[in-house]
């Protein structure tokens, strides 16, 4: 984990990546207690950023389809 | 006269012939060829000849008879005709179709007689044989036409192409006949562009035969006429006898262009005829089929353009049917397209608005996964259930009883702070 982008500039495909990774380093036994609160919050931010993206996605969705159907 | 002058020395002739001492006065002579004359041919006596240096003075006919006895030697008779007799054969002639004239080959019986003022011997015709005229022409003709078979000319100038169009006449008559009138009220009457080229010529008479070959071939020679027309009127079959004539028949033959004949009338037929491109009856005839072959070439070509305007106008018709049978389908099918269009729009109007909605909620059942599996990983869940962390001074985690010794400060960290507190001693598990 070189350098963490700030989740508003992220990619959603980079992000889901991202979530990935974090999700199987913290899911081996010999996690690092140290490292565990970080990356939990960085994976925290990640979800919310993915869910921002989702919901902005279907607000657009939704516009565009109403405007196809009108 | 004649008559008297025998009868005056009838007597003293016949006594005096037998005595060789006896000596004759010319009109004693004259008496006696002629009684002897009558003696021996009694009635009188058959002749035939050539006719010749024929002549009439005062209604009396005079002629020669003359046979070619050898080539360029000849035997003549004087013939006299008078007008009398004249008059009782006439009908007779007229009914054969017999002309008296120079050239006709004649049998005529008279009585010779030998006239004493111009010391000559005629025969004093007193009927004449039309039938060996006609038979003579009729043995002329089959010998000329075998000849003309022979050589080949009898069927040349059938061999010769008439135009379609024979608009360019060379005609062949004399201009004063009725033949000519008539030609020329048939070609005026058709209104059609004819042009007629006349040759005036005799069709008669002793110049006829050598006028009438030489407009023929001079006609022919010339390149602006498209046929030749020789006509002439019913005559008798005598006057007629011009177009049996060789000189006639091989100015035809060998014309360059079609000739076209119309002489006589329907039961007479000449050599002319006979050798020409084709015959027809009459001058009118000759004309009228000039009329009917340009008219049936302008009706052709009149028929073509109608039927090509009729061709023309169906083909419009049937392009403008099938034009809008084409504008009806495209509009047909573009009508199914636009429909099929629209359907595929729809349909894919309505995956667009499916297919993202559920990839979102895919991808929402996926984040909300990761969220879970988290919320398993986060430490302070862990603490919730009464785990915590315990780090030494320096805020390392400890992990081993060696970590740590009595009088250590030791900071414990639970879900909701941190507990500090002293080692007071460790212990090994066994």
């Amino acid at each position: 984990m070189a350098t963490k982008k700030d989740p508003r500039d992220i990619g959603y495909s980079d992000a889901l990546a991202e979530l990935e990774r974090i999700l199987n380093d913290l899911e081996r036994t010999d996690v690092d207690v140290d490292a565990l609160a970080e990356k939990v919050a960085r994976a925290s931010e990640l979800i919310r950023t993915c869910r921002d993206r989702i919901g902005s996605a279907k607000l657009q969705i939704d516009k565009v389809v109403t405007d196809l159907a009108e | 006269m004649t008559d008297d002058f025998d009868d005056d020395f009838d007597d003293e002739v016949d006594d005096e012939v037998e005595s060789d001492d006896t000596t004759f006065s010319v009109s004693e002579v004259a008496a006696a060829v002629n009684d002897v004359l009558h003696d021996y041919f009694e009635a009188g006596v058959w002749v035939w000849g050539e006719v010749s240096g024929l002549s009439t003075r005062n209604g009396h006919t005079y002629f020669t008879l003359v046979e070619e006895t050898a080539p360029g030697k000849k035997a003549q008779l004087s013939v006299n005709l008078w007008q009398g007799v004249m008059t009782r054969l006439r009908p007779k002639l007229r009914a054969s179709g017999v002309t008296l004239e120079n050239g006709v080959r004649v049998r005529v019986f008279g009585e010779l007689d030998f006239y004493a003022p111009f010391g000559r011997l005629s025969l004093v015709v007193r009927d004449i044989d039309p039938s060996f005229t006609l038979g003579d022409i009729a043995l002329q003709r089959e010998e000329l036409v075998r000849r003309l078979k022979e050589s080949g000319d009898y069927e040349r100038n059938r061999t010769t192409e008439l135009a379609p169009v024979p608009l360019r006449v060379g005609l062949v008559t004399s201009a004063t006949s009725a033949a000519y009138a008539d030609f020329m009220h048939e070609i005026e009457g058709s209104g059609l562009g004819f042009r007629i080229l006349l040759a005036d010529v005799r069709v008669q008479g002793e110049s006829a035969v050598r006028e009438v070959a030489a407009a023929i071939t001079s006609l022919g020679r010339r390149d602006d006429v498209d046929v030749v027309a020789v006509v002439r009127g019913g005559g008798s079959r005598a006057e007629l006898a011009t177009f049996d004539a060789e000189a006639i028949a091989l100015a035809i033959a060998r014309c360059p262009v079609p000739v076209l004949t119309g002489i006589g009338h329907e039961i007479d037929t000449s050599v002319a005829d006979e050798v020409s491109h084709l015959r027809l009856k009459t001058p009118t005839a000759c004309a009228a089929h000039l009329v009917a072959m340009v008219r049936e070439f302008v009706d052709s070509i009149e028929g073509a353009w109608s039927s090509i305007a009729v061709e023309s106008t169906r083909s419009l018709v049937e392009a403008d049917g099938r034009l809008a049978l084409v504008a009806h389908r495209i509009s047909l099918l573009t009508g199914n397209a636009v429909a099929r269009a629209a359907e595929g729009l729809e349909f894919r109007h309505r995956r667009l608005t499916s297919s993202s909605q559920h990839t979102l909620a895919n991808h929402e059942q996926r984040i909300d996964g990761f969220a879970k599996r988290i919320e398993l990983l986060d430490p302070r869940n862990v603490m919730k259930r009464g785990w915590s962390i315990t780090r030494t001074r320096d805020g390392r985690v400890l992990r081993s009883v060696a970590d740590a010794e009595p009088g250590d400060r030791i900071t414990t960290q639970v879900v909701d702070g941190s507990v500090v507190s002293t080692v007071d001693s460790t212990v090994i598990d066994k």
